[in-house]
């Protein structure tokens, strides 16, 4: 996937993306950090061809946006911030739907895969968050995707329920699927990512390998060395 | 037209086991007929008399004048029939044909009595006879099935997408292969099956009032149409909110609903409102459905074309303006992948 120049200003006149590039690798997780309002969602609104560019060009799996968007949107999976699925759906029939949305008919498997058979009955509103964030997971994977996109996955989830997450994404990459994410939890960039990209004001400052920021700036945390990156840009 | 059939059973299985949705399907049209029924079911409110033949203004005026009825001179004795009002005949001075609805019998001999007055004839002949075979309960009933596509529409998509959006599950749809038009053909579909349901459910309740409503597909049709109506129109509030003051439109939807739900012919007639607000109510669209349905399932008689015409072109309209607003993805976006 490739972001050359991205630029995109709302019809409010808000500038949220300044001339974004980066790359994303085939097979690898790649994470977008930054504070809020850095222009993160925006991004993935973007790639996810739900929000149209001012100008730049965007390449997702070699087709462009948004002129091949149809085509975009069948091969990537998406799991928004906060996502909730269908709340008196149960968990089969909300991965099902997504699934069948997509034209797939074996859904059944990624159940199994994501831990989830015996809640498969149960009523998504009824879930824990943990559970609930496996079942927005599972519906951006449903319709075998080649890339997804997941916008920060474990905001608000406990520790342990997270780290569940982790495994997961974890295990999606050594299937080789691409993951492009968001976090704010550098801990979980670090353990997760091949290379992350700072974002701030609309702007990339770096992309790099987190060992790579964490080199950089003499840090033994991506955490450090992301406060420093973030302090040098504002101080100016 | 696949990815909005799956999305409509979604919606609909979504909803349909919620509670809050239950009570505007069943409990609210529950309550809103048994209401009315109990205040007006056994009080007749049908006092106006359409009156013609000899002397007819002047008669009318006297009517008017005694305190007991509201006289038109009209010799429309099926529009008089369709409003549940009264209609009078006086031939020569000489004789009385008082048609009136079933309910109102009691009111035959007033009325005979201040016309025999007013002619200061004592030998008048009278003749009176009940027409139509309905009651206050087919009038209400008749006009709570307007008022379920007026409030399953507008509350309906108000409701079900400002949710979903919450839940953001509108900006994973908008990241799926689903299309914008399989969204809105989606929602519609589901408020159709809702108000097709509720209906059922109030048309059961009439029948233990006693009221066979006659029903065939024109009635589905006009169903139909007037849900598609209100659904365009609460897709055109929700659209036009901006999207972090969702409870606006959800404010803006509850008083547009109980405005055109009470000032129209849901409940009562149009005559018996205050004179300001008798234009308004007689052409809101709510009375306008509803006078559609009393044709149909009541009097048995053709649509008035210019009724039709209007609910079709507000139809056309509001779900036009509403589709565009509902757009999953920005505006144009569609545009945009086609042209290029």
């Amino acid at each position: 996937m490739e972001v050359v120049d991205l630029r995109k200003t709302y019809r409010g006149g808000v500038e949220a993306l300044k001339g974004v590039s980066f790359t994303v690798r085939e097979g690898e997780v790649f994470s977008l950090l930054g504070p809020n309002g850095a222009g993160k969602t925006t991004t993935f609104g973007v790639i996810s061809c739900v929000l149209r560019p001012s100008s730049g060009e965007v390449r997702v799996l070699g087709m462009k946006v948004p002129s091949q968007c149809r085509e975009v949107r069948s091969l990537v999976g998406v799991m928004p911030q906060e996502f909730q699925g269908f709340s008196d759906l149960t968990v089969e029939e909300n991965v099902s739907y997504f699934a069948r949305l997509y034209g797939v008919s074996e859904w059944k498997p990624l159940i199994s895969r994501l831990g989830l058979e015996s809640y498969s009955k149960v009523r998504y509103r009824t879930l824990s968050g943990g559970l609930k964030r496996r079942v927005g997971l599972a519906c951006a994977l449903a319709g075998n995707p080649k890339l997804v996109l997941l916008d920060e996955p474990t905001v608000g989830l406990d520790p342990k329920a997270r780290r569940g997450l982790w495994d997961i994404i974890g295990e999606l990459k050594s299937k080789g699927v691409t993951i492009l994410m968001s976090t704010h939890y550098l801990d979980e960039a670090q353990s997760l990512s091949d290379r992350v990209a700072v974002i701030y004001g609309g702007k990339v400052l770096k992309v790099d390998s987190p060992e790579g920021v964490m080199d950089e700036f003499h840090k033994e945390s991506l955490e450090e060395a992301y406060l420093s990156l973030i302090g040098e840009a504002e101080g100016g | 037209m696949r990815g909005a059939l799956l999305t409509a059973w979604a919606i609909l299985k979504d909803n349909l086991g919620n509670r809050f949705t239950l009570f505007w399907v069943v409990l609210f049209p529950l309550v809103l007929t048994l209401l009315f029924a109990l205040i007006f079911g056994g009080a007749s409110n049908h006092y106006t008399v359409y009156v013609y033949g000899t002397n007819a203004p002047g008669l009318a005026n006297y009517l008017s004048h005694s305190g007991l009825f509201n006289a038109v001179v009209s010799n429309d004795s099926r529009g008089a029939l369709n409003r549940g009002y009264l209609y009078l005949y006086v031939k020569n001075s000489s004789s009385l044909t008082v048609l009136y609805p079933p309910q109102d019998g009691d009111l035959v001999k007033p009325l005979a009595a201040l016309v025999q007055q007013f002619l200061s004839n004592d030998s008048l002949a009278v003749s009176a006879t009940p027409f139509g075979h309905y009651t206050y309960y087919s009038y209400l009933i008749a006009g709570i099935v307007g008022v379920i596509s007026l409030s399953n529409g507008v509350f309906g998509v108000v409701g079900v997408v400002s949710g979903y959006y919450r839940d953001r599950l509108v900006d994973r749809l908008a990241a799926s292969p689903l299309q914008s038009w399989e969204w809105v053909v989606s929602l519609m579909i589901y408020e159709v099956v809702i108000v097709i349901l509720s209906s059922v459910m109030i048309l059961a309740v009439g029948l233990a009032l006693g009221f066979i409503p006659v029903l065939d597909l024109s009635f589905v049709g006009v169903l139909v149409l007037g849900t598609l109506m209100f659904s365009g129109l609460g897709a055109v509030i929700y659209g036009l909110t901006p999207k972090e003051k969702m409870f606006v439109a959800e404010g803006v939807a509850n008083v547009l609903v109980f405005l055109l739900m009470f000032v129209s012919n849901a409940f009562y007639s149009v005559s018996q409102f205050p004179l300001a607000l008798r234009e308004v109510a007689q052409f809101s669209p709510v009375s306008i459905i509803n006078d559609m349905v009393r044709d149909i399932i009541i009097y048995q008689q053709p649509l008035e074309l210019w009724q039709l015409g209007v609910i079709a072109i507000l139809t056309v309209v509001f779900v036009a303006a509403g589709s565009r607003l509902l757009s999953l993805r920005e505006t144009g976006y569609e545009t945009k992948e086609g042209s290029s």
